[in-house]
């Protein structure tokens, strides 16, 4: 069951100030009891396939220096320094 | 001077194949074109809102291109074309919002790898198109700048996310587009607004420079109104990056070669789960008019069963919102973003708090991924989700040892009314049952407009085996050979 208590923990996980978690709750509910049939799903060992990636064609690991000077198309910035707010 | 004559004569409804004939031949400049369809733009914007912003140096850029030519100067294959890039896929000097406030300003400093190579063959970025806020939504009405409209009927959502390009391509704002396709994004408005659109084998194309929503599902795909011009795009744009090391060598494929070879003797499974329960009756009459058609041609169609297909859409949303609530973990409003005061917080509250500004669509997938990722949960969903996508990517191997192709309709439904549906997400999720598969698995699959409902349209879906770009080209031009469809009504 998804409540407000849990919205408001989710919320706090990924740093999102919800201002109506009553919003939130029937819908998230809603979906995650969709979600809840691939817990149905019977699962052989056969098929606990890993995700497989070979990369054997990675790229030299050499310096290559950036000429665009980035730090000036960021905000708020002086000389070289970004301004981050006030957190007391 | 241009002649006024000639002037209303030229038409925007020409292949990219026609216009580079024109350019070549110098009937046309490049300038008369883009000068053209800028015009359009602003003639249809009002009613469509295709479009995010507005490249102001198109026309500039043209003159340069029509000074090259005639100076006989080497010369891109784009010839200053018009194409539009998703808002989500960097472009240099021109703003990249992912429609959203939270990047409300955001210039990028450097250009996607897709971007820079359409550049470099000369095409002109004429704007950057419509989405929903980050990729997420499947109808463009999760836009922060408001939502896109379908240019066959005005009232009903374009599909999405990349809504923006799909009706762009359709209303002829410009030759060709760029989408993303995490889940359907490019097929779902390629459908709904009877233009191609093409989501290519995973690593196919370069994914620097497109603003992450679910790396190891998404995919960039262009949209257009032929398939030839969509091999024509592909030919650009495909291949390994070095700055993107999931790519994939492709050698020196050539898509726009060998298009007519046909399906004479192919094998099509069509995919069981896809077209019956849940699909509207027109979809299912088109579906089997397509699959006669493909007989007709000479290919052998028999079903397929997909079994792992009908829990493809749970598996994605856990998977794709996993990856979600981490990858925007990013974006805390504080190196570029809009203006937000800095003063007076307590320790933590600022970044809630200007990511409050998320939109409500963007806000539920970071629950949901959060959610599927917490302690206690991560074996019930996200290792769930893992081990239905590897089935259904051994099932769709298993499937392509019989057939060559599979088929299904690209979306169950003809596009709606906008905003009937934006209460529902379920609903609205539950709509990308026939695309997901090929994100999942990594294989290519392409929407082609075959048919026509009540006014609007029906596009059908074919899938391919992993880098079978050429032969998915084929069969899809081949279907595309028999419509005859109506030219867009607005």
């Amino acid at each position: 069951m998804v409540d407000k208590k849990e919205i408001e923990h989710l919320s706090d996980l990924i740093k999102i100030e919800i201002k109506d978690p009553q919003k939130y709750i029937l819908q998230v509910e809603q979906i995650l009891n969709y979600f809840e049939r691939l817990d149905k799903v019977e699962i052989t060992a056969e098929d606990l396939l890993s995700q497989e990636l070979t990369l054997d064609n990675l790229r030299d690991d050499k310096f290559v220096p950036y000429e665009d000077n980035l730090i000036e198309k960021l905000k708020k910035t002086r000389e070289n320094f970004v301004r981050a707010p006030k957190m007391v | 001077m241009l002649g006024h004559q000639r002037w209303f004569k030229m038409s925007l409804a020409i292949s990219i194949s026609q216009y580079i004939q024109k350019l070549h031949d110098g009937e046309l400049s490049s300038e008369e074109f883009i000068a053209k369809t800028l015009e359009r733009i602003k003639k249809v914007e009002k009613n469509l809102h295709a479009f995010i912003s507005i490249n102001e140096n198109a026309i500039v850029q043209a003159k340069q291109i029509d000074k090259k030519i005639k100076a006989n100067e080497k010369i891109g294959s784009c010839f200053g074309m018009p194409i539009s890039i998703k808002d989500n896929i960097c472009t240099k000097g021109m703003k990249t919002t992912c429609a959203s406030k939270m990047l409300e300003d955001f210039v990028a400093p450097y250009d996607a790898t897709v971007v820079s190579k359409l550049r470099s063959e000369d095409a002109i970025i004429i704007g950057k198109a419509n989405l929903d806020e980050f990729a997420m939504g499947s109808t463009t009405e999760h836009s922060y700048f408001g939502p896109s409209r379908n240019p066959w009927n005005t009232d009903c959502v374009p599909g999405g996310s990349s809504g923006g390009s799909g009706v762009s391509v359709s209303a002829f704002e410009c030759m060709a587009s760029l989408g993303s396709d995490t889940g359907g994004s490019v097929r779902s408005p390629a459908s709904f607004c009877s233009v191609v659109g093409l989501k290519p084998t995973y690593g196919l194309i370069s994914r620097y420079g497109l603003v992450s929503f679910a790396n190891s599902i998404e995919q960039i795909g262009p949209l257009a109104r032929t398939v030839e011009d969509i091999a024509f795009i592909l030919n650009i744009i495909a291949g390994r990056d070095l700055h993107d090391d999931t790519t994939i060598e492709n050698g020196t494929a050539d898509y726009t070669k060998d298009l007519d070879t046909g399906v004479s003797g192919k094998k099509i499974g069509i995919i069981s789960e896809m077209v019956g329960e849940g699909v509207d009756k027109d979809v299912q009459s088109a579906t089997k008019h397509a699959i006669s058609t493909f007989e007709k041609l000479g290919a052998q169609c028999i079903p397929i069963s997909l079994d792992s297909a009908k829990h493809s859409v749970a598996a994605y949303y856990t998977l794709s919102s996993a990856e979600a609530s981490s990858n925007l973990a990013r974006f805390d409003n504080i190196r570029y973003g809009f203006d937000f005061s800095l003063e007076g917080y307590e320790y933590n509250s600022y970044i809630s708090k200007v990511r409050s500004n998320l939109g409500p669509e963007v806000t539920r997938r970071m629950l949901l991924g959060a959610f599927v990722l917490s302690s206690g949960y991560y074996g019930k969903y996200y290792q769930k989700a893992q081990k239905i996508r590897s089935l259904i990517k051994s099932q769709l191997t298993e499937s392509f040892e019989k057939v060559d192709l599979l088929l299904a309709p690209t979306m169950p439904i003809l596009p709606f009314k906008i905003g009937e549906k934006i209460d529902d997400p379920l609903k609205i999720y539950l709509l990308d049952i026939n695309t997901i598969i090929a994100n999942l698995s990594g294989i290519p699959a392409i929407s082609v407009p075959f048919a026509m409902a009540n006014g609007l349209p029906i596009g059908i879906q074919l899938f391919a085996n992993s880098l079978q770009e050429k032969q998915l080209l084929q069969s899809a031009y081949a279907l595309q050979k028999t419509t005859n469809l109506p030219e867009v009504p607005i």
